[in-house]
């Protein structure tokens, strides 16, 4: 007997709820200021980059591991994801820049 | 008179350089520069008084249109894939940002491989190159895939929502997969197109030289 699957549901939420938008606005911010910072010479701005990418992360956490969360859990994943992703390239761009160039 | 011949193929070389650097990096398309640098070599040879025959013009007009031809593709490849691998906007944005920061960061990479290749003969330059391709690869198509997470819902089907995690990661690795082989082939063919520029100005100032001195 082939195992029973569960409907889809037509009352999960389909619209990013506030916790949402603020991981995907934290994201924006942390990946544009990163970008900037990436540019030759402009190394210094890792120190800012690397704890601001922490942000976007905690926010997608917290968001995930509120139980019976109506919000729709992309933002929060791609907040966990970009933001890991992020503070992995700052940190190693650090690294080679001595922290200043 | 020479001046200005002098210029006009300055300007054509910059030109070149400039479609070569922006088929690469987003923001300004670069097919258009490549199309009019072999334009502008052609007047800068007439304005410097070597013979330009009409089958030369020719060559440069048809080589524009083409250049018309991949700027209109390129500039319709997101709505592509938009169409066809049902990407948002945010993949389009996302891989952008991956590929911006994959490419800032390889830069500054090189030059601390290269730097290091003296001490270790070679050996960091072979390890920076190695990490640099692969972080090409990796940026447009995680950013693709978080950009994709981060903009919608996954899309209804049959009239209802799919929920969990399984589907929402499929669909937005699917339309990072998308959103990274459609900027790899758009990158490939405006590159391609820069450096067919490239050798089209260097074979056609080649030739007009040649011609006016033979």
């Amino acid at each position: 007997m082939p195992a029973e699957q569960n409907p889809p549901n037509p009352l999960e939420p389909r619209s990013i709820g506030s916790v949402g938008r603020s991981a995907q606005v934290t994201l924006l911010l942390t990946a544009s200021v990163g970008l900037v910072a990436m540019v030759p010479c402009f190394g210094i701005f890792n120190w800012l980059v690397a704890p601001l990418s922490l942000v976007p992360v905690i926010i997608g956490l917290v968001g995930l591991l509120i139980p019976d969360s109506k919000e729709y859990p992309g933002p929060l994943l791609a907040g966990i994801v970009g933001g890991m992703a992020i503070l992995c390239l700052s940190l190693a761009r650090l690294m080679l820049g001595g922290g200043l160039i | 008179m020479e001046v200005l011949a002098v210029l006009l193929v300055l300007l054509s070389a910059a030109c070149v350089m400039g479609g070569l650097v922006f088929s690469v990096l987003p923001g300004i398309p670069g097919p258009p520069f490549s199309a009019i640098s072999p334009l502008l070599a052609l007047f800068g040879l007439q304005a410097g008084g070597f013979p330009v025959s009409t089958p030369l013009w020719i060559t440069a007009a048809i080589f524009a249109c083409l250049g018309a031809l991949v700027t209109v593709a390129d500039l319709l490849a997101p709505l592509a894939g938009k169409l066809l691998g049902g990407t948002s906007r945010g993949a389009v944005i996302g891989s952008y940002y991956g590929l911006g920061l994959a490419m800032l960061f390889s830069l500054h990479l090189g030059g601390v491989s290269g730097a290091g290749s003296l001490i270790t003969l070679g050996l960091s330059l072979v390890v920076g190159a190695g990490i640099s391709v692969a972080l090409m690869i990796m940026g447009p198509l995680l950013g693709g895939f978080v950009g994709e997470l981060a903009s919608r819902p996954v899309p209804k089907k049959n009239g209802m929502v799919p929920y969990g995690m399984g589907p929402m990661v499929k669909h937005a690795a699917r339309a990072g997969i998308a959103q990274f082989l459609g900027l790899l082939l758009t990158t490939t063919t405006k590159f391609l197109y820069g450096a067919g520029s490239a050798l089209l100005c260097t074979g056609l100032v080649a030739w007009a030289l040649y011609q006016g001195w033979a």
